[in-house]
């Protein structure tokens, strides 16, 4: 796609997106708050994560190229400029881990998909956490210190077949300038940044941090980025140095971060079956554990925690990202059940139009197979990324091993109906 | 200059479709034609324990606030579960004997439902009434 017209799209996508957010925000706090008849639980967490998903497989980083909140943010940062650099203690995964198991948790504890004024409060806070951080430390430091949605999109983007790269590197190694990393002024002196997330193209690998934001494309005087065809999972296979991000033998916090998003992907659509409630039922009954906080988080150290302990190899950690594909499939699997099942049943919010109701959304002998397949092809990626990556016959039985353990795992609870309780209006 | 104009226009267009968008937001709750509490609705059903393997038969009653049995009203169901993406189950009720009207509905999911009728009298005012259950 021509320079011009990418970022063309780029600008568009989020405008379009700044003011469905506000749709959503108004929707939420003043419409119906009944889940099903609300179009902001709707949108949020049926559409949104549906597509998301799909994107990053077909595509690539497509949510955080449209991001709203950085829309809002850079038109703020014309009348307030951000002084400081994000603190170097905090250069890291932590808060961002911490945020997106916090999401996870309270998604389950406050049922945001049951209420629609909390799902915009969520969608409030996002708006302005953005800002607040984005005023007052320099470059992209929420989408790269702490968004969880972006967190979660940089490690689902190594699995997507494009990537931002440099189309002839001999370019980049003659370029004295570096305006992909530190941007330029053009002769008009309007600002033009570079990565925000501080990758410089020559150096950088894969996905990883990569927000497609295309302000390097945008920056780079010799026309030399695209957005470019490659292998999904192909930046995993080995453990190099990447610009903005260093090695994954180097990044505790990214290999536990990977750990957290597979075994979360388990505990999200755990959480909505039988034996969730079974496992409740047991702690209130032999231990008298009444709080649902203590409860959920229960649930949640045993998936995040004590399973991965359980279940994966204990030595060589550098094989930890080969997880992600399988991770990232089980995501794929559950959200695309919500977004099939329920595909057209914002239409008679939208239009007022009634449509029958075996066309609402797809029929489970239809999706059921989808989850399964999508879950068999994560499955096989992860093995052959593992495969790539070491040659020991050991760690590779060891690994695979642990694949398929979780991989049982998914298909049992993706095989169990789902049940919605304590939902109940008011 | 010409940047901060833009982004100042920006703002004021976020502000303006909030304010819009609540409106028309509000705009579409509706509201009962009657005091729901004007008319006595009961309810039961069989069996005992609904669950989603078979259908479930509910039977309601309508009286006025004399106690008078309501004959002639349409009783139209919806029963739904309070998430996102979720497909309801719809149902028009059938008059069995005078003030009895009777509608069989097979729940698709386990957990909480609610049953929406919406009641039109036979004088053309519409109530709505909720009911919940849980399915096993």
């Amino acid at each position: 796609m021509k320079k011009k017209a990418l970022l063309h799209s780029k600008l568009a996508s989020q405008i379009a997106l700044a003011f469905l957010s506000i749709l959503l925000i108004a929707e939420g706090l003043w419409g119906s708050q009944f889940a099903p008849k609300n179009l902001t639980t709707l949108l949020v967490w049926v559409h949104y994560r549906g597509l998301l998903v799909f994107l990053l497989v077909v595509w690539g980083n497509a949510f955080c190229l449209g991001c709203p909140f950085i829309l809002v943010r850079n038109a703020a940062r014309v009348f307030i400029s951000p002084k400081y650099l994000w603190p170097k203690k905090l250069q890291n995964k932590w808060i961002g881990i911490f945020l997106f198991v916090a999401i996870l948790f309270f998604y389950e504890y406050l049922s945001l998909w049951a209420d629609p004024k909390k799902t915009a409060l969520v969608i409030i806070i996002f708006f302005l956490s953005a800002l607040m951080v984005d005023l007052i430390f320099k470059h992209a430091s929420f989408c790269k210190y702490l968004c969880p949605i972006g967190q979660f999109n940089f490690l689902a983007s190594s699995v997507s077949p494009q990537e931002v790269k440099a189309i002839n590197i001999n370019t980049c190694l003659e370029c004295k300038t570096l305006d992909c990393l530190k941007g330029n002024k053009t002769s008009t002196e309007i600002n033009k940044r570079g990565c925000e997330l501080l990758l410089l193209i020559p150096k950088k690998v894969g996905n990883l941090d990569c927000t497609f934001c295309l302000d390097c494309i945008d920056a780079c005087p010799h026309d030399n980025i695209e957005i470019a065809s490659r292998l999904p999972t192909s930046e995993l296979w080995e453990d190099s140095h990447r610009s903005g991000v260093g090695s994954f033998s180097n990044r505790f916090d990214l290999l536990v971060f990977i750990i957290i998003f597979t075994f979360g992907a388990l505990l999200n659509a755990f959480s909505m079956v039988a034996p969730a409630v079974v496992i409740d039922q047991f702690l209130k009954n032999y231990f008298n554990l009444q709080s649902e906080f203590l409860l959920l988080l229960v649930q949640f150290v045993l998936f995040l925690i004590l399973l991965p302990l359980i279940i994966l190899p204990k030595k060589n950690k550098v094989l930890i990202p080969s997880l992600i594909p399988l991770g990232f499939s089980i995501w794929i699997a559950h959200y695309s059940f919500h977004l099939l099942t329920g595909i057209f049943t914002f239409v008679p919010l939208l239009t007022k139009m009634t449509i029958p109701i075996h066309l609402m959304g797809a029929p489970l002998s239809i999706v059921t197979p989808i989850q399964y397949g999508v879950l068999f092809l994560g499955t096989l990626l992860s093995i052959t990324t593992l495969l790539k990556m070491t040659e020991q016959k050991m760690e590779r039985i060891k690994w695979v091993t642990s694949f398929l353990i979780i991989a049982f795992l998914a298909l049992w609870i993706m095989s169990l109906p789902m049940q919605m309780r304590g939902t109940f209006l008011g | 200059m010409q940047r901060k104009v833009l982004a100042l226009l920006f703002f004021a267009a976020l502000i303006t479709t909030l304010l819009i968008f609540k409106k028309s937001s509000e705009k579409k709750l509706t509201t009962d034609n009657i005091p729901a509490d004007s008319i006595e609705v009961s309810w039961s059903y069989t069996p005992k324990e609904i669950t989603t393997q078979h259908e479930t038969t509910f039977k309601f009653t309508l009286t006025d606030k004399n106690k008078n049995l309501i004959k002639n009203a349409i009783i139209k169901i919806e029963a739904n579960m309070n998430h996102a993406g979720m497909v309801p189950v719809l149902a028009d009720a059938t008059i069995t004997t005078e003030g009895l009207y009777e509608a069989k509905i097979k729940p698709t999911m386990l957990g909480d439902w609610i049953l929406f009728l919406t009641i039109t009298l036979s004088d053309g005012k519409v109530i709505k009434k909720e009911f919940y259950f849980k399915t096993i």
